[in-house]
């Protein structure tokens, strides 16, 4: 249960809360790019999606079995060539990275056009870009962030702040491209057309997404079984306990 | 494959000589890397500890485990850190002058308005006074819960660790009571660290008695 | 045989400062432009790391540029980019631990930051090494003041600072006066698009004069 309500909060932390797009200003070049139109954002934001959650399950598979100080392979590799201690191999993280991306965007390049040539003809050559994108290379350093320190995140997780950032992705493509539709038949001022304006239309969209700022700690608090301060209290009554029982013993002493 | 060979021989050597190249810079920058860590802890204890007027103006120099509060080019004070040898999932460092124990610091986290909120949590050795508290980090709203880390801290200096704190928005703060004025528009921040203060405390009195010390020079918790 | 067949060594320095300036003709690397221009510190930090990562990649890339395949020039190119990238965010965990830490995730995304890979794939891929580095110095030089002037914009409107040194609003009367979303996300979207809408238009009437 504890679980699933992790799930939830990481989820609606990476597609509404901190949405990538206007809260990490991760993938701003395919969203000034490609949201001229609702459909190609939509194609450009499901591509992205699918090619994020692959890139994101291998990038955690690598970190944790690999890459991070401790590693299970490595160390046992390291232990099979005579070291001691534990390996640490997260200098080649970014490297790493970069190549899974550049793998996921192929295979799913390979996928597409096996099972929907129409599909892939019309991306063109928005495929192979993708591996440019910011938002992939973003999920993947905070899945490292995260799998690091105290309650490291374990495949689940990963792979639906991947999922779900892909989702937010998509989401703010689609109100861009939407938005933008209509104001193709507006007079922009020369000089902000293109680039400027949707900059500009950005600005107001972050702006409205800022007010979802308090719901993860509201759904926290929902979705949390105990409420906190039955715990507070309860531990508080045993350092009752335990100054009396110090006190006691320096009176007896 | 010797074909894919002829192809990618530029790529295979490349590989080499940077592999090369990043094994030789985590040798070289990895330790100050690491040390960076500790330091960023380390230079709050002072402040947690001793309070505001014996650091104010004064520098502070760490080497290994001893902490120097500098006045002038003159050491101070030297404080000593202990880590515990079977360390939880949080930092507690115990922090000696000399031979007798200045108290504990502890690391507590928790969820902010917005994001985590990290903060250090100085204890006297008896666990029944905060010295003080210090935000790490923060990422609440600027100029209002962002608050959480200008002098309004300075408030938990002294205060008693039971009964838990508690804030108020009436000014009805003092020293000698559990109340904390809340910061005005800001309340849920002020009530996020406040939990999260109250919350570690708790829980580091529950746990301390599971530390185990290197030496036993200081027998008491 | 000298390969002089582009633009020479002074006409790249000149081109990436202004006329194809990576922020506000080419549009690229928008994503540090947005998330590091809250302070002006951060913004010339980002700046300086990305003129390392770009003059070493385009300095390396130039001198193998008759050894690569065609087909695998990206891969090549990328593999010298990242190495780069992880060897500046080192030294800046190392010796400035605070930047480091306000940068975050921003310093690793220059892999893929548009700027350096476009440069070696048309720059340092087809030229010999002194075009090379003077086109990265020029690009470099362009992408600062492109972020500087967002930065500057940001800074004193939202803190009343410039590069931490408080000019104005730092009494506790004027302090209601910060415009904080500034310093926030949608702040960086406005100035970054309006500054955008302003530098079109002064290159319009700029050259409208020259016509």
């Amino acid at each position: 249960m504890e679980y699933l309500s992790q799930i939830i909060l990481i989820a609606v932390g990476a597609a509404i809360v901190n949405n990538f797009v206007l809260s990490y200003f991760v993938g701003i070049c395919p969203f000034i790019g490609v949201s001229r139109r609702v459909d190609m954002a939509f194609g450009m934001g499901c591509a992205v999606t699918f090619v994020i959650s692959v890139a994101g399950f291998l990038s955690w598979v690598f970190t944790y079995y690999l890459l991070r100080s401790g590693a299970p392979l490595s160390t046992w590799i390291y232990h099979l060539c005579g070291g001691t201690g534990d390996s640490d191999l997260s200098i080649l993280n970014y490297i790493v990275y970069i190549f899974l991306i550049a793998a996921s965007v192929q295979l799913v390049e390979m996928y597409l056009r096996k099972f929907f040539p129409p599909l892939y003809k019309s991306f063109g050559v928005f495929l192979p870009l993708i591996t440019t994108n910011c938002a992939i290379l973003f999920a993947c350093l905070e899945i490292m962030k995260h799998i690091s320190g105290d309650n490291p995140w374990d495949l689940g997780q990963s792979l639906t702040f991947a999922f779900f950032g892909g989702v937010g992705f998509t989401l703010a493509l689609l109100i861009m491209a939407g938005i933008r539709e209509d104001l193709e038949l507006c007079n922009v001022p020369k000089s902000l057309r293109g680039a400027g304006i949707t900059l500009v239309i950005a600005g107001i969209l972050a702006m409205a997404f800022m007010g979802f700022n308090g719901v993860n700690a509201s759904l926290q608090k929902a979705l949390v079984v105990k409420p906190a301060h039955a715990t507070q209290t309860a531990v508080m009554g045993d350092v009752e306990q335990m100054v009396k029982k110090t006190n006691l013993a320096e009176e007896t002493k | 494959m010797l074909k894919y060979f002829k192809q990618g021989w530029l790529v295979i050597a490349i590989s080499l000589a940077f592999g090369a190249l990043l094994a030789g810079v985590q040798l070289t920058l990895g330790p100050k890397i690491k040390e960076n860590q500790i330091t960023k802890s380390y230079n709050r204890i002072p402040l947690l500890l001793l309070g505001q007027d014996k650091v104010n103006g004064a520098k502070i120099v760490i080497a290994g485990d001893k902490i120097t509060v500098d006045r002038d080019g003159k050491a101070e004070t030297t404080l000593t850190v202990q880590k515990p040898e079977n360390p939880l999932d949080y930092d507690v460092y115990k922090v000696f002058n000399g031979d007798k124990q200045l108290g504990w610091v502890v690391l507590g986290k928790g969820n902010g308005y917005a994001d985590e909120v990290v903060c250090l949590i100085g204890l006297s050795p008896d666990l029944k006074t905060i010295t003080g508290v210090s935000v790490i980090s923060q990422k609440e709203t600027p100029n209002l819960g962002s608050k959480i880390q200008s002098p309004w801290i300075y408030q938990f200096a002294g205060k008693a660790a039971n009964p838990p704190l508690e804030v108020v928005k009436n000014r009805t703060a003092s020293p000698d009571n559990n109340k904390i004025d809340a910061i005005s528009g800001a309340t849920i921040s002020s009530d996020s660290l406040t939990a999260i203060v109250n919350q570690t405390v708790a829980k580091f009195v529950g746990d301390v008695e599971k530390l185990k010390f290197a030496s036993a020079a200081a027998e008491e918790k | 045989m000298p390969d002089n067949n582009g633009p020479t060594a002074f006409e790249r320095f000149i081109n990436g400062i202004l006329p194809e300036n990576p922020t506000y003709r080419q549009v690229l690397g928008m994503c540090p432009t947005l998330a590091v221009t809250a302070t002006m510190k951060a913004s010339m930090t980002m700046a300086g790391a990305v003129a390392f990562v770009l003059i070493c990649s385009n300095i390396i890339v130039s001198l193998i540029r008759h050894l690569i395949k065609p087909h695998l020039r990206i891969l090549v190119f990328t593999l010298i980019i990242a190495t780069f990238v992880t060897i500046a965010d080192k030294f800046l965990a190392a010796f400035m631990p605070d930047m480091s830490d306000q940068l975050g995730p921003y310093i690793p995304l220059i892999i893929v930051n548009c700027i350096i890979i476009c440069r070696c794939e048309v720059c340092a891929a087809k030229q010999s090494v002194g075009p090379a580095i003077a086109d990265a110095v020029g690009q470099s030089i362009g992408f600062a003041l492109g972020l500087s002037t967002v930065a500057t914009v940001r800074e004193l409107l939202a803190s009343g600072s410039w590069f931490g040194i408080e000019l104005f609003w730092n009494g506790s009367a004027t302090e209601g006066y910060r415009w904080a979303i500034m310093g926030l996300a949608p702040g960086a979207f406005l100035t970054l698009g309006l500054l955008m809408g302003l530098a079109n238009w002064l290159s319009a009437k700029f050259e409208k004069k020259a016509a």
